[in-house]
């Protein structure tokens, strides 16, 4: 048998960090890969529509009875999205050449493989010059990141991490529509990444650290984040009323050149997003994204997530010609549910019922069937939170294993 | 002097019976540093059997290291050629009274039949007919019960192997290695020259010191480098006057073999070199011995060599190479020749690398028939990865007892590696139960695409075809765009019609269960239980009704699987059962048995566009050739499908455990007609066979599968897969059920089905999203292509030019191709469309070295001024000098340096694991296409 060294790594990607909601523990906090899915779920229950939950966020929200009759999400991200666009700008090498033909500027940077590439990643660091950045060449956009690297000795301890096979990582995770990459290693005793594994070595660049929502090539919020996405200390701030129109122009270009991403992210490092953007002022895109990422805007300003939510759902419902019911609810409301694919139907009435007293909603069952695996009842309460019991009902946070469809109607 | 012990009474002839010869492809790793091939090259499989006039069986054992440029033989040819040689052997008879004269009358035959040509002064084929030769010999010799060294005439017991290579240059590492030899081993030790002269004599001193210091009992054994040909004359002058000198001041042993030291042509000059040695070393009292050794050369350089040597002296060693030179007859002839007029020289007995343990053995057994052979080489690659032939018998091993070779052929491996194969007389094809698969005319230009990347391929082969430019990225992604720049991307099936949600909830099994059980779509009820749920688990299949199948939530490959559980007893035993495997902690499904066939119905938009009946792998009896036969012939035969052919029938438990089920083996012949499967399941990846039926789908089975595919948002493809008793019949009928949707299911199972009508769903893709997105796509697909190819990346300095130009020549393509930059290149392609498509597919891939990171295909209206493909600048293509196939003498191609490290534990072979069967040898990127295409391991 082969021994293999034990990995390990000083430097690890910073996490993306979950979100405060306000609610008592273990329910306190939402993980920012669950956030955009969570609030456009929000936005459906407050629009009134009827909801159906499947594994990996996917979320069908529509009126009457025919759930294809209205809108989808997968993680928030709009289903008008292509499967083949969110694909391509997940391979951040392609997304990189596809940018890079339209003329908008990136850091440089290139790919390299875990198994024959190290030696070449410290050459083109050097030519490129310190600090960089390393990135997984494919996966979700800001997962996984890690910036400033200072020497070749910080490369060596990021390409280490990602020698860690990426399950095992901390921080690792992925939309449930990705590419199915092997991600397992390659022998079962193994807990190594495979050596086909690619990486983007990239220059760090130096600014303000901008990101762009856009919907429909319009933008609906600009952040400043000056630590980046994954730092959100001090000075993270909605700037959508504060950046100059070049700024805007840019994002649009950008969007322009990935069709198939009605909704998409665009993270720019800018010296002064106030400027208009001549040779000084220039922007970078370093990040592009089809999942909105939104955990950011929470952090830059709580009060504007319900109309970013609407907005996102407004823009799903024109591309599928659905006018929405409007805002159905108020603050307090009332639907039915049917939970399925439930394993251990009377540990999860038991666990269901403890979840909801500590998210204060009434919640209360009307039906259970053990055989078939199948619960209904009635939850009242403020529609976010009922869109978060949910949400982790799917997500295996509540019950004693994840339930396989979750379906809501207003009462 | 005779070893073998004679049994019996030895016959006076035997008859053939049959002839039969397998192509496959020698085991390499040509992405390691010092590879200089983009391709592996073939060995030929010669195995003849024969009765005697008691009606005794025996067999004989070939191997051709067919190798173009330095044996005469290019695959196109000497393949038809060896076919028609060994249909002319089959039944004729060999004399056993004189076998070798019988066995060179019949090899001059052949010789005079491959004849001589311009290009090649001598016989080509020899290689070929080495193949034949030695299958001879073998037969000869097992049939008179002695060894091939004894039917050669033996003239000693044991042969020396060539010594092993010291790769270490550091002293230490050195001082290390020989501290750690046994100090009752006594062998030579070679060691490799880098062209530098000064350090390279220094490193032979150093080591010649160290080890006279460090493991005395080897001291006087010979060191030897070898140059690499890097020497320039005068350079050589002053390594040989060293070598002399300090082999005289005994800084250096008493032997000192100086391998190429000038470039392989210069085969005279190093003649001259060895009389310079001999010269200054009789001038010292204590006799040093300095001896030359030139490259391998073919017959006409060899006799050269003999010549001069006989005119001259001079010729102190020489290597001879049987394949390259002739054969082993010729080589014995040679050698005897040498030992006339030459009798000090030293005879190596080399073979080329990449040689399975047909050819080691035969070596073995030439270099105790051979004279003066004192060293041979003894590394069968091939076997490091496969096994070309196994034992013939356990106890017969001895060279007292072995009969001829002792070899026979290895099918269970053999049936995976083949690449061709012919058997004479050709068995009768039975004529029920076994209909002429599908064979498709653009399987050469798609086969190096490998199998999970043709759907990668062929959507852009359409766009292409219908006037739309492309842009690829890697095996699978590519965008898509017309002259107004609209540009659509597309990842093999995932394409601007689908969206994100289809892909996540086809993904859950259970989700999509869900969700088409509310459209009132047929689905096989069933759920999913916790670990020790039995009784809850009984309930529900009382009420799901039986039969049920019960299978873990989490698994492949059927491990734990139990179907068709027809009352509640049986499935009280099969949860008990269940309990005890590896799964029996974990989650398990109780789900509704359905006993129909398995279909994959692909629906693009509203409508299905192809349905596809899935059958295990299996074979049909000929009354004349065993199960591993026939899968080989299967596994061949499937090569003419460009998506089917490199994913096999393998002879492993599970296929041992079907045939055994039904009373054969891997040996068994069956009889005329007899059909036998060899997997329970239907995985096309694991040899399955595909029939297209869309014509005789029925109408109701067809809405069921639009239905279901519309119950799902966005997703604007699928394969649906299918459970049906009958596809013929309506749906209320027959037990049927969904059980999967696959959003990203694979275009070329309907494209390019084993029976059945292909379908050209990649067209269908391309036309449904131009009019969806309004692209200006030709309606009428173009016979030829036009186009100008941009191609950027690491592809400098691994011959990608080279590589280019051979690839597009071969497909029938002119144009050319030029290096534009350090990571750029640019090519015009013109020719037939599959041709020119694929040539832009396979450009992505490039030689083994090469890292191509994009290639961009655009359409072009003006005429090439050429009619073949050339290499335009050709210096700016220069790197390593990587070639598709090395050139006579090539340094790669030398014996055995690749092979035999002894200082590095054998890193190469750690290597070709570490490539190996990577997942049957695909790239990363295939196996996610691989994948995403068969989420259940279909």
């Amino acid at each position: 048998m082969i021994v293999e060294p034990v990995v390990s790594s000083r430097v690890e990607p910073p996490p993306l960090a979950s979100v405060n909601l306000g609610l008592p523990m273990p329910f306190g906090r939402c993980p920012a890969d669950l956030y955009d899915g969570w609030v456009l779920h929000e936005a459906a229950l407050r629009n009134g529509l009827n909801t159906l939950l499947f594994p990996g966020q996917a979320l069908m929200a529509f009126p009457g009875e025919d759930p294809t009759g209205g809108v989808a999400f997968a993680h928030g991200v709009a289903n008008s999205t292509w499967i083949s666009a969110a694909t391509m700008v997940q391979d951040k090498r392609i997304r990189r050449d596809v940018l890079d033909a339209a003329g908008i500027p990136q850091p440089r940077g290139r790919a390299f493989s875990l198994q024959r590439g190290r030696t070449y990643a410290k050459e083109f660091a050097e030519t490129i010059g310190y600090p960089v950045v390393v990135k997984p060449m494919v996966g979700d956009s800001t997962v996984e990141v890690m910036p400033r690297l200072r020497n070749a000795d910080d490369l060596d301890q990021a390409i280490d991490y990602l020698w860690k096979v990426p399950p095992s990582r901390a921080n690792f995770t992925q939309a449930s529509y990705a590419f199915t990459q092997i991600l397992s290693p390659k022998t079962s005793s193994s807990t190594r990444t495979r050596g086909t594994y690619r990486y983007l070595v990239e220059e760090h660049v130096a600014g303000q650290y901008l990101r762009l929502l856009l919907a429909d090539g319009r933008l609906l919020s600009a952040v400043h984040a000056p630590g980046g996405p994954w730092n959100l200390g001090e000075g993270v701030r909605d700037v959508t009323g504060e950046i100059h129109a070049d700024i805007e122009a840019f994002a649009q270009g950008a969007a322009e050149a990935t069709p198939g991403m009605p909704v998409l992210t665009v993270d720019i490092v800018v010296n002064d997003f106030t400027g208009p953007t001549a040779h000084e002022n220039r922007p970078v895109l370093v990040e592009h994204s089809e999942r909105p990422w939104m955990y950011l805007q929470h952090v830059a300003d709580e009060r504007r997530i319900s109309e970013l939510g609407h907005e996102l759902l407004q823009s799903s419902a024109r591309h599928a010609g659905l006018t929405l019911p409007g805002s159905g609810m108020g603050t307090q409301e009332r639907v039915t549910f049917r939970w399925e694919g439930l394993s251990q139907v009377a540990e999860d009435i038991q666990a269901a019922e403890a979840a909801a007293g500590q998210m204060q909603l009434d919640l209360r069952f009307t039906s259970t069937d053990p055989v078939a695996g199948v619960v209904c009842g009635e939850v009242s309460g403020p529609p976010a939170v009922i869109a978060l019991l949910s949400e982790f009902v799917i997500d295996g946070h509540v019950l004693t294993a994840p339930a396989m469809a979750v379906e809501t109607r207003p009462a | 002097m005779r070893l073998s012990i004679p049994l019996g009474t030895a016959p006076k002839r035997v008859t053939i019976r049959s002839a039969e010869a397998v192509t496959f492809r020698v085991p390499m790793d040509l992405k390691a540093e010092d590879s200089q091939r983009t391709i592996a090259p073939f060995n030929y499989l010669v195995h003849l059997t024969a009765a005697t006039a008691g009606g005794k069986e025996v067999s004989g054992l070939g191997e051709a290291q067919s190798r173009p440029h330095q044996t005469g033989d290019s695959h196109e040819h000497s393949w038809p050629f060896l076919d028609e040689a060994l249909a002319r052997l089959v039944g004729e008879e060999l004399d056993l009274r004189d076998p070798l004269s019988d066995i060179r009358s019949r090899i001059r035959a052949l010789e005079t039949k491959a004849g001589e040509s311009e290009s090649l002064p001598v016989f080509p084929f020899r290689a070929t007919i080495m193949g034949i030769e030695t299958a001879l010999l073998d037969l000869a010799a097992a049939a008179l019960g002695m060894t091939v060294a004894d039917l050669l005439g033996r003239r000693r017991v044991m042969p020396t192997p060539i010594p092993p290579v010291l790769r270490h240059r550091d002293a230490e590492a050195i001082d290390r290695f020989f501290s750690g030899v046994s100090p009752r081993q006594r062998r030579p030790l070679r060691l490799l020259g880098t062209g530098d002269v000064e350090a390279d004599l220094e490193h032979l001193r150093h080591v010649a010191t160290s080890r006279s210091r460090l493991h005395r009992s080897s001291a006087a054994q010979p060191l030897w480098m070898n140059f690499r040909g890097r020497l320039d004359v005068e350079q050589a002058h002053h390594v040989v006057r060293t070598a002399v000198q300090w082999s005289a001041e005994g800084q250096l042993p008493k032997t000192v073999i100086l391998q190429n030291p000038l470039p392989s042509e210069a085969h005279e000059e190093t003649m001259e070199l060895q009389r310079l040695a001999d010269e200054l070393a009789s001038g010292y009292t204590t006799s040093p011995d300095v001896r030359l050794l030139a490259r391998n050369a073919g017959p006409d350089v060899t006799a050269d060599l003999v010549k001069s040597g006989a005119a001259g002296g001079g010729l102190r060693m020489i290597n001879l190479r049987p394949a390259q030179i002739g054969g082993v007859l010729r080589t014995l002839e040679l050698a005897e020749e040498i030992r006339a007029h030459s009798p000090q020289a030293q005879v190596l007995l080399t073979h080329f690398p990449g040689a399975s343990r047909i050819t080691t053995m035969l070596h073995r057994d030439m270099a105790k028939a051979v004279p003066n052979v004192e060293y041979l080489s003894t590394t069968a690659d091939v076997e490091k990865r496969f096994r070309v032939s196994g034992r013939r018998s356990r106890w017969r091993r001895t060279p007292l007892l072995r009969l001829g070779l002792g070899l026979q052929p290895y099918y269970e491996d053999l049936v995976t590696q083949a690449r061709a194969r012919v058997l004479h007389p050709t068995p009768p094809q039975p004529a029920v139960g076994n209909k002429r698969p599908n064979t498709y005319g653009d399987v050469d230009y798609i086969s190096p695409i490998g199998a999970y990347a043709v759907h990668g391929h062929i959507v852009e082969r359409e766009a292409l075809a219908h006037g739309l430019n492309s842009w690829r990225f890697n095996k699978s992604s590519i965008v898509v765009s017309d002259t107004a720049g609209t540009q659509l991307p597309f990842r093999t099936t995932r394409w601007p019609l689908s969206g994100v949600v289809a892909a996540s909830v086809a993904r859950h099994k259970e989700a999509t269960r869900i969700l088409l059980k509310r459209a009132g779509v047929p689905v096989p009820e069933g759920r999913t239980f916790h670990e020790g749920d039995h009784g809850l688990a009984v309930q529900y299949a009382q009420r799901i009704g039986f039969p049920v199948v019960l299978k873990p939530a989490e698994g492949s490959m059927g491990v734990g699987v139990t179907a068709n559980i027809r009352s509640e007893s049986e499935l009280d035993t099969a949860l008990e059962m269940f309990s005890k495997t590896a799964h029996g902690n974990n989650e398990f499904i109780v789900e509704k048995h359905i006993n129909g066939g398995d279909y994959r119905i692909m629906v693009i938009g509203d409508h299905v566009a192809a349905a596809v009946e899935r059958i295990p792998a299996n074979v049909v009896g000929d009354g004349v050739q065993t199960v591993g036969q026939l899968i080989m012939e299967k596994n061949v035969a499937r090569r003419a499908n460009p998506h089917l052919g490199p994913l096999k029938i393998r002879w492993d438990a599970a296929a041992e455990y079907q045939l055994h089920k039904v009373g054969y083996g891997f040996d068994s012949v069956l009889p005329v007609g007899e059909r036998v499967y060899l997997l329970s399941t239907n995985n096309l990846t694991q040899g399955g066979e595909s029939i297209e039926i869309l014509d005789d789908l029925h109408p109701s089975i067809q809405e069921a599968c639009v239905k279901a595919v519309q119950a799902v948002p966005g997703m604007g493809y699928c394969g649906v897969d299918f459970l049906l008793e009958d596809h013929t019949k309506p749906l209320e009928e027959q037990d049927a059920a969904i059980c999967e949707l696959n959003a990203m299911a694979a275009l070329p199972v309907a494209e390019y089905p084993v029976y059945g009508t292909p379908r050209r769903l990649s067209e269908q893709f391309v036309f449904e999203c131009a009019d969806a997105f309004g692209l200006q796509a030709q309606a009428q697909r173009a016979e030829n292509l036009n186009l100008r190819l941009t191609i950027r990346g690491g592809i400098k300095g691994v011959g990608y030019g080279r590589w280019f130009a051979r690839r597009a020549a071969r497909s029938g393509l002119v144009g050319w191709v030029k290096s534009t930059g350090e990571r750029e290149a640019e090519a015009r392609i013109y020719g037939p469309t599959a041709a020119a498509a694929a040539m832009v597919t396979v450009a992505i891939l490039g030689p083994p070295k090469a890292a191509p990171e994009s290639v961009k295909a655009i359409h072009v209206q003006d005429d090439l001024d050429t009619v073949e493909f050339v290499l335009l600048n050709e210096a700016a293509d220069e790197g390593n000098g990587t070639g598709i196939e090395p050139g006579p003498g090539g340094a790669a191609e030398d014996f055995e340096e690749a092979s035999n490290l002894e200082s590095e534990g054998g890193s190469v072979s750690d290597d070709l694991n570490e490539s190996e069967v990577a997942e049957e040898q695909l790239d990363a990127e295939a196996i996610e296409d691989k994948l995403e295409e068969t989420p259940d391991d279909r």
